[in-house]
């Protein structure tokens, strides 16, 4: 189960848009991390409080979410095992959006569609362990 | 008014296109802008037309009009 809030994702035009909003809500980017299966610029904030995603799409889908407005996208929700937790979700009968999770960096993920939900889309994160092996050249 | 036909004036709505014209084969390919967010405020003007309710499985389901039509008139009957 879900134990915690990660983030909120929301969906930037572009990276000028994304460091207006961080401006003027006074919050600076701690990391970042391209995303090529969802074609994105993934910028997180840090800090008390809490942590927002500002997703800066280079194409696909996200590009054309909110007919190109951008906008709220997601939240997200931390488990301990994605494997398990996407288990549970699939013998309920939900289909998530991948087959198998996602590398994002230091988190891996997937996605419960909004048609589940009635329009959240809910993003699941757990620590991508995997991640840091790779020749440092690689990172 | 056939099933299909006040459908039709709900997708003209939700999509807001008064040329939209729909069939029983008609899916999400077929219709600029019908992504998973306009799927589910599609599904609640469905509900609120044919005063019916859906579950989020049969939300997530549904395939094609066809399927929509079916559901509905279930719900109906």
């Amino acid at each position: 189960m879900p134990n915690r809030l990660h983030h909120v994702g929301i969906v930037c035009r572009d990276r000028e848009g994304a460091d207006e909003l961080l401006q003027l809500l006074g919050l600076e980017v701690a990391s970042e991390e391209y995303v090529e299966a969802y074609e994105a610029q993934c910028l997180f904030t840090e800090g008390p409080q809490g942590r927002l995603e500002l997703i800066v799409p280079t194409g696909g889908k996200l590009a054309k979410f909110n007919k190109g407005a951008g906008g709220l996208h997601h939240i997200a929700l931390e488990v301990d095992d994605l494997d398990a937790e996407s288990a549970r979700l699939r013998a309920a009968g939900v289909q998530l959006l991948e087959d198998e999770p996602v590398d994002a960096g230091p988190i891996k993920i997937n996605f419960v569609p909004p048609a589940y939900t009635r329009g959240v889309i809910v993003e699941l994160v757990a620590p991508n362990t995997s991640w840091g092996d790779a020749p440092a050249e690689d990172q | 008014m056939s099933t299909i036909d006040r459908l039709q004036e709900v997708f003209r709505d939700v999509f807001d296109d008064d040329e939209l014209t729909i069939t029983p084969e008609t899916t999400a390919d077929d219709v600029e802008d019908w992504d998973s967010l306009q799927h589910v405020t599609l599904v609640v003007n469905v509900e609120a037309a044919f005063g019916v309710k859906f579950s989020s499985l049969e939300v997530a389901g549904l395939k094609n009009v066809g399927q929509l039509i079916g559901l509905v008139e279930s719900k109906q009957g």
